[in-house]
């Protein structure tokens, strides 16, 4: 008997060491390195990621930014192990968590890892949530599971989290169901969720995208103010280079499921080197008007990704497209930082110079950045400020969810 | 929770007078002299057709209950509005008139038929719940295996046959091809059963009826779990689940069941109520004392009374059957206990 339950908490118990475990010399918190994962369809094969590699650190933030079906969120999946195999299929590469491969792990030895050393959040929070169960059964879940609480210490634990992330009353809130919140309190109670066991890595697919403009502002900020707490490392998926202005460290840009430029985010937003990165930066509304120049979107659509197109896969839509560029696959052109393109003109400094928006932007990098303090920095007056505002945009909320009842 | 149920309550009401209306105006559609039918065979003294029409409220009577004639000395026939409120008067007294063929109070005939149908149905519906749920979980977690064929493949062919035919097959080869071993166990007598005799107290009898009255319903339910829980599993809050780091079973049991058993339990307890409407067909064919087989018994002796009586008792049944799943249809859904707040406009 006893036996058998050391060997059903096996998992949970390698996963927690793991988390404890120091990150061996040379390697990194997460290291993605060429992972290829292809999906076999009826139509013939998706290549949906295809060659991404990146490293994470703690206390970092990885923006990826892309458009629609760029395999954003199937190469997040991917790392979380979700993608049903078949009709997915890993064609290459590996994922090294702490230095050990997450995709040689068993299911089960999986489910260790999930939620209790990397957490996601997902892109709708109006339908993440089981309609049919409490928030806070919902929260304590993850805590029951990796933590082995009991149905009331979860319940008590969630109950913190909730107030954690700036819901108000929620000693009472635990009790309500999914659909007596708002989104933006949905959203909130998503990142309570997915901190719950306090992650090393917290994704993000597109937190914000269903949410209003002034919501999305805050859900940003309380999962940098969350970072600042738990030093997670964040990767925050978008298809908004805007929103990842501010707080990303790295930001790797997709298309048709590869990388096609990674780098600082100083890199990307001063110096970017490949035409779709810039594509990216002139649809950036208050990008467009420091330019005085009017928006410019990509022109074209996104490419199958059963039939990418030959040679570089953004020719078809590429304004400097030449004849080879349809040809021959470009190169990855890589500077000494780390920061690489797949371009064959990234490395021709005039062509850059001349081409790439001219960043008057005094891009944020740094303003979010410097203002980064640890909390406990704060002197007095300010903490007690922030919160009080805290509440205040909070209460705005609840009131707002009241009124959506009402009306 | 309360409030809802009192709001359902209230809207029994109208549904009520509505329905009654229905019935009474059928009960003056039908074609025949009402008193001629009790009558029957025989002609009637005169004398008693004019007591059978003032005691069944079909002329006017006056205080001292004479019949009221008018200046050509013919009795007056009472205003259908009359008539309507003495029906809907002897109806909360219980009183839902007399058989015509066998002179028996309606109501006292039902309350003697209905525990049979009553039994029968739990039967059926426990089968149909068990076998249904099952079969359609099996189905929709091993997909595409060959439980998944074979569930739907009998389901296909249960869905097909006419209970009444299933139920002449399980007879024919329960109760003649397996007669020595079942020791006709199983088996009920075409010829006698639902007599004055016939025992139905030995549960035996129960199980070829009641899998006879549950075989298509029960093929509905498992196709009903089995695609319900496929599209519950590529849900979002699926996903969700398991990115917590639960297990496939955890996910199934703790998130997808209960969502899924959302329209299967709507279908079995509306099936019910179905089932305690009486199954003619099936109770037909086993000759089972129940008001189903009573009800079709009425109608081929045109017996009225009995037909009206029992189809107003088998509507306030479905109304209650159907409150009862509504109620623990909010018991399951939070978003309809609670209203959503797009519904509350
Ligand atoms: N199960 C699957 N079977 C086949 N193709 C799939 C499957 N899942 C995803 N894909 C394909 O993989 C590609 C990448 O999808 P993904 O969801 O990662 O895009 P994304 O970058 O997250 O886009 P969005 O911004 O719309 O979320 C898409 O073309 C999609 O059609
Ligand atoms: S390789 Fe050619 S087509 Fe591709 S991005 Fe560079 S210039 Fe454009
Ligand atoms: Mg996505």
């Amino acid at each position: 008997m006893k036996k058998k339950e050391q060997e059903k908490l096996q998992h949970h118990i390698e996963a927690h060491e793991l988390k404890k475990k120091k990150i061996p010399k040379g390697k990194h918190l997460l290291e993605v390195k060429d992972l290829k994962m292809y999906f076999h369809t009826q139509d013939g094969i998706v290549k949906a990621v295809d060659g991404v590699s990146y490293t994470l650190d703690k206390d970092e933030t990885l923006g990826v930014v892309g458009e629609s079906g760029s395999g954003k969120s199937v190469t997040a999946m991917t790392i979380m192990g979700l993608i049903e195999m078949p009709p997915g299929q890993i064609e290459g590469g590996d994922v090294l968590y702490r230095g050990k491969s997450l995709l040689s792990m068993t299911e089960k030895e999986m489910q260790g890892i999930r939620g209790n050393n990397i957490a996601m959040i997902f892109q709708d929070p109006m339908t993440a949530l089981n309609p049919v169960y409490t928030i806070g059964r919902q929260l304590g879940e993850g805590l029951r599971v990796h933590m082995g609480y009991s149905r009331k210490q979860a319940l008590a634990r969630a109950e913190e989290l909730l107030g954690m992330v700036g819901i108000p009353n929620a000693e009472q809130r635990v009790k309500d169901y999914p659909h007596q919140f708002s989104g933006g309190m949905r959203q909130r109670a998503m990142i309570a969720m997915a901190l719950a066991c306090d992650p090393d890595i917290l994704i993000a697919d597109e937190p914000t995208t269903a949410l209003d403009v002034t919501i999305q502002a805050q859900i940003i900020e309380l999962m940098q103010e969350m970072q600042d707490k738990n030093h997670n490392a964040i990767i925050m998926i978008t298809h908004d280079l805007g929103v990842v202005a501010d707080i990303a460290d790295k930001i790797m840009v997709m298309y048709a499921g590869r990388p096609v430029e990674f780098g600082t985010a100083d890199e990307i937003f001063y110096n970017p080197i490949h035409p779709y990165t810039w594509g990216l930066m002139r649809s950036i509304p208050e990008q467009a008007t420091e330019e005085k120049k009017p928006l410019t979107p990509i022109s074209g659509n996104p490419p199958s990704l059963v039939n990418v197109p030959k040679g570089c896969s953004f020719s078809p839509r590429c304004p400097y497209a030449t004849a080879r560029c349809k040809e021959e696959e470009p190169p990855v052109y890589k500077t000494e930082s780390g920061h690489y393109s797949r371009c064959f003109f990234s490395g021709d400094k005039a062509f850059v110079e001349k081409n790439s928006p001219r960043t008057t932007r005094d891009v944020a990098t740094g303003t979010r950045k410097k203002e980064r303090k640890p909390q406990a920095a704060l002197d007095d007056t300010t903490a007690r400020a922030v919160q009080a505002l805290k509440e205040s945009q909070a209460a705005t909320e609840a009131s707002n969810t009241k009124q959506t009842k009402r009306g | 929770m309360g409030k809802y149920i009192v709001k359902r309550l209230l809207q029994f009401i109208p549904v009520f007078f509505g329905v009654t209306l229905i019935m009474f105006a059928m009960q003056n559609i039908v074609p025949g002299d009402p008193v001629k039918l009790m009558a029957g065979e025989k002609a009637l003294d005169p004398q008693v057709e004019l007591n059978i029409r003032l005691q069944n409220h079909l002329i006017e009577e006056d205080a001292d209950g004479k019949p009221l004639y008018d200046e050509n000395g013919n009795t007056i026939p009472t205003p259908l509005w009359k008539q309507y409120g003495y029906y809907i008067n002897n109806l909360f007294h219980g009183d839902l008139g007399n058989s015509y063929a066998r002179k028996l109070p309606v109501s006292e005939i039902l309350s003697e038929k209905y525990p049979y149908t009553v039994r029968l149905a739990l039967v059926a519906i426990i089968i149909e719940a068990i076998v249904g749920i099952g079969a359609g979980m099996i189905s929709a977690i091993k997909r595409y295996s060959f439980w998944d064929v074979l569930v739907t493949l009998v389901t296909a062919i249960m869905v097909a046959v006419p209970a009444f035919w299933l139920g002449m097959l399980l007879q024919l080869f329960f109760g003649i091809f397996l007669k020595d071993v079942t020791g006709g166990a199983f088996y009920l007598p075409i010829s006698g059963a639902g007599g004055k005799y016939a025992l139905f107290d030995n549960w035996d009898y129960y199980i070829l009826p009641a899998i006879t009255l549950a075989s298509v319903s029960t093929a509905y339910a498992a196709r009903i779990m089995r695609s319900q829980l496929l599209e519950v599993m590529n849900q979002d809050y699926i996903r969700t689940a398991k990115a917590k780091g639960l297990s496939r079973r955890q996910v199934i049991v703790h998130h997808a069941l209960k969502n899924a058993l959302i329209p299967v339990v709507t279908y079995i307890g509306l099936d019910l109520g179905a089932m305690l409407s009486g199954a003619i067909l099936t109770e037909t064919v086993f000759n089972w004392p129940g008001v189903g087989y009573e009800i079709y018994r009425a109608i081929t002796q045109r017996d009225w009374p009995i037909v009206i009586g029992g189809v107003t008792i088998i509507i306030v049944v479905v109304l209650v059957i159907n409150l009862v799943v509504d109620v623990s249809y909010a018991f399951l859904d939070p978003r309809i206990r609670f209203g959503a707040p797009k519904d509350n406009k």
